[in-house]
């Protein structure tokens, strides 16, 4: 089909393009611009990409446009502005691919033959910016400003340009305009937050930052800046505020121009950065779109289904996700990922048992695959499966010694199956190895308590224990609180532990949570008749009934190319 | 093969071109180069090492061939995009047969994957396995250096026959001979040094098999209790089962970002003294948190006393584990201003390596990154907390568009400012060498960065010689005096190419003095030593004895000072690892001499 369709666009050509003999790397279009040179303006000869691998729908993409180069080339009345809109048309082409080399040289002639035009410029110093020839991005983005010094996109990299250069003084001159600009955004004022930080002027980088904030407040990114500012004002304790914050969300840069170059990135792989996009914004219609055009270009490939169906069920269409998920399995049975992503569908619509069938088979195919042990060991838990549960968790803790969560579960698992000299050993096992892991240490306090065998409390060291995270202040404050009760109960110390749970008690109604505060109450009447607890978790209790988590979204495989 | 930039791919220079003594007139060049040709070929027909004495004008000269160096990398490459492929390897530079000069371990690669070497893109060299050069160089009594380094691997025992990394060199059991610990894509080796020239791998009695991908690994002695534990880097999880296709924009089959793999933990071994080490990884808090590692550089940031670990990870923030004094170590990368770069983002930090670079006797931070990124400069302000000043000191702008794996601070030109040599080499396919037809288009230049003194860094690259426009796919770097001539010298190893001995012919024009910092009771290099030399009129000058930082290599124990235009010294300093702080005075310029731990006279710590 392709081969069809390029015979088609030769044809088209042909008659425009007959003195320029082509061969089938299409060679003669890479060399017109050299011909091209023979008018006033010299031309330079824009190389051509090595294709090699490339995929075919963005082969035929490229050699379209170089077509389209050549015919233009070829026809003598070609005024210069359409000559250059030619080039640069191919220079966007390369850019949307990554063959930088080629698409700077289109721009540089498409530049020379209509230097009027701003894009040229713009799209050179966008790349060289990118590839880090700094100065030569400066002086693109300075020719593109004097066709349009109000460009607010241009003026923000710009500044940014000059930041790298450390030209403070010329950085803040362009965010100062950009400001000045009526589509300003927060990233102005970040850069002038930046010239504001690299001058130690701290209580105006705050000033600027807090606005950009303000602005723009999912722009996490800003925190960082707000924290080196808090760290340079010496106020550490908000410093550590804005770095819990901080995140990789970048202010937004309203940029037309870049948004033309990704709408031209087709194929397989221009695709599936689409839909990833969509998918990330929850915008699931568009990523099904992008997903089904894939499908279009290659209807074999059973990760496509696989990422159709996880659009479908995050777009509440269960059923039509589960036949896309089939679909994937028909072409590759063997894919453990996909049986995983079918048992957290059937989790979300309440189908459990057929849940775990899912999550064995993805472990048949990959016992490797850690997240589908935690799913199966939460789902065997929830099930009242201790045992089995509390191998699962076993395994993940074996797969991933790093996970406290696997630990301290593993041992959850064996207090609910009442086996609690076995929890108090795990417990030990994962405090031990996790010394500063809050819920380990409180469960093994509450454990040390309450636990309903004599041979496994430990009064005395529960209270050290829970102690020390009351006075680091560690851990849920709840959980902790209900935990030294138990443990003054234990201690013999039964109006303080009826106290300090009436305090709990009083807070969580103050709070309208009624529920859990009910929860609470036969403990207190427990302690108020000088009784210890004896059931360190209730039956009910959440932890016993872990919710699954979700299915990450789809990321397409990023190659070094594709790295910032 | 000239390309565009002027700039020459490797293997195509003309290799007699440089270090030949005259004038740099053309015609004057060709007649030389025919004379050295010949003089070459009659010194070889006796069996006598011919050496090249270098141009005045060239900083560093690659004496790789003269010296007897014939390593050549072989990455395993077969077309399947493997990512170990694009990563190794390093080099050592130790004194294994404790004659005063620096011998070689340079680390080797194997073939890939279920494929058979003979489906190899690059034919290897056959055996693979890493090799062991003995420096067995002559000083002649003209003053000058006949480079010679003989391949002992047969006779020394050491079978390094995995996908080998890296590697790190120190005395892990204080028996005064100096062991070896090699880093793979597999299972690491700990081979002891017997003493005799020989070598005994010990890795399972040791306790020291890390499975997985170790990049590097560093000794320290993080508890300072006179033994050498161990810390080794670990990357991510790659495994043939489970790979990951990834493309380039284009659709082009490409490598994949690190981000693509799950980050394993790297682990910290406790020495017992024994010959033996207890994985004290999770009690530690070092399991806690990983992110991928490619360097490691181990030094007292914060300015306690207690040894602290940096760890450079790609495209995941940094960590600066804080020592607690107690076993244990805490992540304070993040709030100390090195886990990201100056905007907050996780740069693909490659190797490390800290010094006093800013000249104010604290452990800066220089991490180089890849191509579009730019390697940082963390100032520290000796607590501990630090500043990004990749742009103020113009490392930023010189290193933006190269994708720099090793790095050494050394003083090249002695003048009492610590320089910057990076290593470079491409992850990302370079356009105009794959246009050109070649099988790994990701070849680059090396870069020197000059230190002013002030802040500043320039890049002086393209006056130090033949060696920083030969294009090469750089990895690791070990960085030493391997003639003691005063001068650091450099040893890179490219990946699929050769291994360069790069000798520095300007260290010995200004005043130097060197030291060995061996222990008391134990006659080993004591890591992690503070040396300050007092000069009158000038500032002090610290360095630190080390051998990690850099990239799967490591360097050169003994710490080497240049004293540039003020040589007159009124004592020198040492903080050993043990809290002792010791005085000198009178000791000798222009030569190494040893200081045992205990010779000097006792002062309080500063």
């Amino acid at each position: 089909m392709i081969r069809a369709r390029y015979a088609m666009v030769v044809t088209l050509f042909a008659g425009i393009a007959a003195s320029i003999a082509m061969n089938s790397d299409f060679s003669a279009a890479q060399n017109a611009p050299a011909r091209a040179a023979s008018g006033q303006v010299d031309m330079l000869e824009v190389p051509q990409p090595d294709l090699t691998g490339v995929d075919p729908f963005v082969q035929e993409q490229i050699r379209a446009s170089q077509i389209a180069l050549a015919a233009t080339l070829a026809h003598a009345d070609a005024s210069r502005a359409r000559r250059a809109e030619a080039f640069g048309n191919l220079g966007q082409i390369y850019q949307a691919y990554g063959f930088e080399d080629a698409a700077l040289s289109c721009y540089a002639n498409a530049a020379r033959l209509d230097p009027e035009s701003f894009r040229w410029f713009y799209y050179s110093g966008y790349l060289r910016q990118t590839n880090g020839d700094t100065e030569a991005a400066v002086s693109d983005y300075q020719h593109a400003l004097a066709l349009q010094p109000t460009n607010n996109p241009a003026l923000l990299r710009l500044g940014n340009v000059e930041l790298t250069l450390d030209h403070l003084d010329a950085a803040r001159q362009w965010f100062t305009k950009a400001m000045a600009q009526r589509d300003s955004s927060a990233a102005a004022l970040i850069g002038l937050g930046k010239v504001a930080l690299r001058e130690h002027q701290y209580a105006a980088a705050l000033k600027y930052f807090t606005e950009a904030l303000t602005r723009e407040p999912q722009a996490s990114s800003i925190h960082y800046q707000l924290a080196m500012t808090y760290r340079g004002l010496g106020d550490l304790a908000r410093m550590q505020e804005q770095l819990q914050a901080r995140g990789d969300v970048e202010p937004t840069i309203q940029d037309p121009l870049l948004d033309e170059i990704n709408v031209l990135k087709q194929g397989k792989f221009g695709l599936l950065e689409r839909a990833g996009t969509a998918m990330r914004d929850n915008r699931f219609a568009d990523a099904l779109t992008a997903y089904r055009q894939m499908v279009s270009l290659d209807p074999s490939d059973p990760i496509t289904y696989k990422y159709m169906g996880l659009a479908l069920a995050r777009s509440g269409k269960p059923d039509e996700a589960l036949k896309e998920y089939a679909h994937s399995l028909d072409l590759d049975p063997n894919n453990a990922t996909v049986h995983y992503d079918i048992g957290v569908l059937l989790i979300e619509t309440k189908k459990e048992a057929e849940a775990i069938s899912h999550f064995q088979r993805a472990l048949n195919l990959d016992p490797g695959l850690v997240a589908a042990h935690f799913q199966l060991a939460n789902l065997l838990m929830r099930e009242r499966k201790d045992a089995d549960a509390e191998h699962e968790y076993g395994v993940v803790a074996a797969l991933e010694p790093q996970n406290g969560l696997a630990r301290l579960m593993q041992a959850m698992a064996a207090v609910h199956s009442g086996s609690y000299a076995r929890a108090r050993a795990l417990l030990e096992d994962a405090a031990a190895a996790f010394p500063t892991d809050a819920d380990i240490a409180n469960s093994l306090a509450r454990l040390l308590a309450a636990a309903p065998d004599r041979a496994v409390r430990d009064q005395s060291r529960a209270l050290s224990i829970v102690q020390n995270l009351v006075n680091n202040q560690q851990g849920d404050a709840l959980e902790v609180g209900i935990t030294l009760a138990m443990a003054l109960a234990a201690a013999g110390r039964f109006h303080e532990a009826a106290g300090y749970q009436q305090a709990i008690i009083q807070q969580l109604e103050s709070s309208r949570q009624f529920d859990l505060a009910r929860v609470l109450r036969p403990n207190l009447a427990r302690y108020q008749q000088g009784k210890t607890c004896q059931v360190p978790w209730a039956g009910d209790d959440p932890i016993f009934a872990p919710v699954p988590s979700e299915v990450p979204l789809p990321v397409e495989p990023k190659a070094m190319a594709t790295r910032p | 093969m000239p390309t565009t930039s002027g700039r020459e791919i490797s293997g195509a220079a003309f290799e007699f071109s440089e270090g030949v003594p005259g004038n740099n007139v053309m015609s004057d060049r060709i007649s030389r180069r025919g004379f050295v040709k010949m003089g070459a070929a009659t010194a070889l027909s006796r069996g006598i090492a011919f050496a090249v004495p270098p141009t005045p004008e060239e900083i560093f000269s690659d004496r790789t061939k003269e010296a007897g160096i014939d390593f050549v990398h072989f990455n395993g490459m077969s077309g399947s995009h493997f990512y170990p492929e694009t990563m190794g390897s390093g080099v050592a530079l130790f004194d294994y047969d404790n004659d005063g000069d620096l011998d070689m371990f340079i680390v080797q690669g194997a073939m890939l994957g279920p494929v058979d070497v003979s489906k190899a893109v690059f034919h290897p060299q056959l055996p693979l396995r890493g090799r062991l050069y003995r420096n067995d160089s002559v000083h002649n009594a003209d003053g000058t250096c006949t480079l010679k380094f003989v391949d002992v691997t047969e006779e020394s025992g050491i079978r390094a026959q995995g996908y080998g990394m890296g590697v790190t060199a120190a005395d892990f059991n204080n028996d005064g001979w100096v062991d070896l610990y090699i880093t793979n894509f597999g299972h690491n080796q700990m081979w002891r040094n017997n003493g005799d020239g020989t070598f005994t791998d010990v890795t399972t009695e040791s306790g020291t098999d890390v499975p997985g991908w170790s990049i590097c690994a560093a000794f320290v002695d993080y508890d300072r209790d006179g033994w050498l534990d161990l810390f080794v880097a670990n990357y991510i999880d790659f495994r043939f089962t489970h790979l990951t296709r990834c493309s380039s924009p284009s659709g082009a089959v490409d490598y994949c970002s690190p981000l693509e793999y799950n980050p394993i933990p790297n682990r910290l071994f406790r020495n017992r003294r024994d010959g033996t080490f207890e994985d004290v990884t999770t009690r530690s808090g070092i399991g806690g948190e990983f992110n991928g590692a490619m360097g490691v550089v181990c030094a007292d940031f914060n300015g306690d006393g207690w040894p602290d670990i940096f760890v450079s990870d790609d495209f995941r923030p940094n960590q600066l584990w804080i020592n607690q004094h107690d076993g244990t170590f805490k992540n304070d990368a993040l709030i100390a201003g090195c886990a990201l770069d100056r905007d907050g983002n996780p740069q693909s930090s490659m190797g490390v390596d800290a010094g006093d670079l800013l000249g104010r006797g604290f452990e800066d931070l220089v991490v180089p990154t890849m191509a579009g990124q730019h390697a940082d400069l963390y100032s520290n302000d000796g607590k501990g907390s630090f500043d990004d000043m990749s742009y103020e000191s113009g490392i930023a702008l010189a290193t933006r568009r190269d994708t720099g794996f090793s790095v050494g601070m050394l003083d090249y030109d002695n003048d009492g400012w610590l320089d910057l040599f990076i290593v470079n080499g491409a992850v990302r396919i370079i356009e105009e060498q794959a246009r050109k037809g070649s099988l790994y288009p990701y070849a680059q230049s090396n870069l020197l960065l000059h230190n002013n003194g002030k802040g500043r860094f320039e890049d002086v690259s393209s006056r130090a010689g033949s060696a920083f426009s030969r294009l090469e796919v750089g990895r690791g770097a070990a960085f030493g005096d391997i003639d003691n001539d005063g001068g650091i010298d450099v040893v890179v190893v490219n990946n699929s190419g050769p291994a360069r001995l790069l000798m520095n012919n300007v260290g010995h024009r200004k005043p130097w003095i060197g030291f060995r910092m061996v222990g008391d009771k134990y006659h080993r290099d004591m890591l992690g030593t503070r040396v300050a030399v007092f000069r009158r009129d000038a500032p002090t000058l610290w360095r630190r004895v080390h051998t990690d930082g850099s990239y799967c290599s490591s360097s050169d124990p003994r710490v080497l000072f240049g004293l540039g235009d003020a040589p007159e010294i009124t004592k020198v300093q040492a903080h050993w690892v043990s809290g002792r702080v010791e005085e000198w005075t009178g000791l000798p310029l222009r030569k190494y001499t040893t200081l045992r731990e205990g010779s000097g006279t006792a002062r309080s710590a500063l």
